[in-house]
């Protein structure tokens, strides 16, 4: 599925990128397609120093597209970006080489049946999470994220976002849960800490940006923590609503990158306090605002609120405490994204640049259409989404059920005979 | 099925990007619009070959057979 999402979001990044850059188009779109080859290779991999060899490689034209066609800031912007993700990344390979010595072989299906020693799988697990948690990215090592957004060119933002991100969930999912699941259980409490203190103060530092796509970009670190939630839930509806959110963030975040582009190309400012007032002039893009606006708060019938619905069940599985402050940051995510919504399409113009600047064309309508109508699908039929990861999902369970950590909510979803007999026995010792 | 769509995917659009260097701005546009389009067009047919492997329960434990030019033994998509 993240495959299909790379190359979905790909035509929509170059169609975003056909007027806006006009400097060395021809390397930028060189650089898009090495990207794009790049992330299909992460995904596809089937050999753990093949998927290394991608996973790095992926850096490398994200950074030239920071770094040639970003903002002011670009070259710190990207070195920032490229050393975070690469010394996390040189962790990860020391401890693919301890592997692929213990195991005897690299290769990805033949890693997951086999049993690393429990003392050895603790190192192993962190070394993967310095890695991971970079790129997902955790608190506190997410400071890179909000400062590439910043200055990386639209699509750029769009394919960090949509694509890029993911690849640490996809990590978390593929290696550190199925192969180190002692480990995990052992290690889910700094997962849950630090996913914890993601959602609330992500979510409170983007209730005070002035700039849209830090807005954005902290509102990605709030979900991101979702998914690492949902994954360390140990359960079906855990896991499940952690790729559904990695899916439903890449089409919504990507969205919101693109509305934030449209505008930035008429009035080549992202201050918040510069708009206002855009429903007047430009109708059509205040709507697809407002749907990716909803779409990314959680509203039933789009894709976050699938994803985010069976991360929180699942996480109150697991821990009703993660459940309830994973569930203020729903309401906090509501709260900054609903304010940059009103602060940008309601209210009067910031200035007469502003009150005449022309709604969406026919290409802004390419980009955003599909991602709508995508978000539509996922959010009113996910089954679509959730049925080719079923057995995934299931093979990872059977590894990590055995060691899953008991919950505190003492609650086991889906079983209404087991409720119906309790209700039985506590109204029959009634009478 | 014995071609290796995967494969291919990585490979087509490397090609397409050492093609677009040598071209003009638009005709690079059109070139990775096309190259994109395309590749979407593959995984849409991929997608359904995974599902597919999904249902039957083989997906996880896919094992490699279909080799593309000389990546070795690392296949990257193997029958369902």
């Amino acid at each position: 599925m993240l495959i299909v999402l790379s190359v979905f979001l790909m035509p929509i990044c170059i169609l975003a990128s056909w007027e806006s850059i006009q400097k060395r188009v021809p390397e930028y779109m060189a650089a898009f397609l090495m990207m794009e080859a790049f992330m299909i290779g992460v995904f596809a991999a089937q050999d753990m120093f093949l998927f290394y060899i991608f996973f790095e490689a992926g850096l490398i034209p994200m950074y030239l597209i920071i770094g040639i066609w970003g903002g002011a800031d670009r070259i710190k912007a990207s070195y920032k970006f490229f050393l975070y993700t690469l010394i996390g990344s040189l962790v990860m390979l020391v401890a693919m080489l301890w592997m692929a010595r213990e195991a005897g072989t690299s290769d990805i299906p033949t890693l997951l049946q086999y049993n690393f020693p429990v003392e050895a799988q603790t190192w192993l697990w962190l070394a993967f999470f310095a890695s991971f948690a970079v790129k997902m990215p955790m608190w506190p090592v997410h400071t890179w994220l909000p400062d590439a957004h910043v200055q990386a060119p639209t699509a750029g933002s769009v394919i960090l976002a949509g694509v890029l991100l993911k690849m640490g969930g996809y990590g978390f999912i593929r290696f550190s849960l199925p192969m180190f699941p002692e480990a995990s259980a052992a290690l889910v409490w700094v997962v849950f800490g630090m996913s914890m203190v993601a959602v609330v103060y992500t979510s409170l530092v983007a209730l005070v940006q002035s700039d849209m796509k830090k807005l954005i970009a902290y509102s990605s670190v709030a979900h991101m923590a979702f998914v690492t939630i949902g994954l360390f839930a140990f359960n079906r509806q855990g896991i499940e609503g952690a790729l559904i959110v990695m899916l439903a963030h890449g089409l919504v975040s990507g969205a919101l990158f693109l509305c934030v582009g449209v505008i930035y190309d008429r009035l080549h400012t992202r201050e918040i306090a510069r708009y206002g007032g855009l429903a007047n002039n430009m109708p059509y893009y205040a709507l697809f605002f407002l749907f990716f606006t909803m779409a990314s708060v959680g509203l039933p019938g789009l894709a976050n609120f699938v994803g985010e619905f069976l991360a929180l069940v699942g996480a109150y599985e697991a821990n009703s405490w993660v459940a309830a402050v994973a569930t203020l940051g729903v309401i906090l995510g509501a709260a900054y994204m609903l304010w940059l919504y009103r602060r940008v399409a309601f209210g009067s113009a910031a200035g007469e640049d502003t009150a005449s600047m022309k709604d969406i064309t026919a290409r802004e309508w390419l980009t955003l259409a599909p991602i709508a109508a995508a978000t539509i699908w996922m959010g009113v039929y996910p089954e679509s989404f959730m049925a080719p990861m079923r057995n995934d999902v299931t093979a990872i369970l059977a590894r990590i059920e055995p060691v899953a950590p008991h919950g505190d909510a003492n609650l086991k979803m889906g079983d209404p005979k087991k409720l119906a007999k309790t209700h039985e026995a506590a109204h029959g010792e009634a009478h | 099925m014995s071609f290796p769509i995967l494969s291919t995917m990585i490979l087509l659009p490397i090609a397409a990007a050492f093609l677009t260097i040598f071209l003009s701005a638009n005709a690079a546009r059109w070139t990775a619009l096309a190259t994109t389009l395309a590749l979407f067009g593959l995984a849409s047919c991929c997608g359904r070959v995974l599902i597919l492997a999904a249902r039957s329960g083989s997906l996880w434990n896919r094992r490699r057979s279909s080799v593309s030019v000389s990546l070795g033994h690392w296949a990257l998509m193997a029958s369902p």
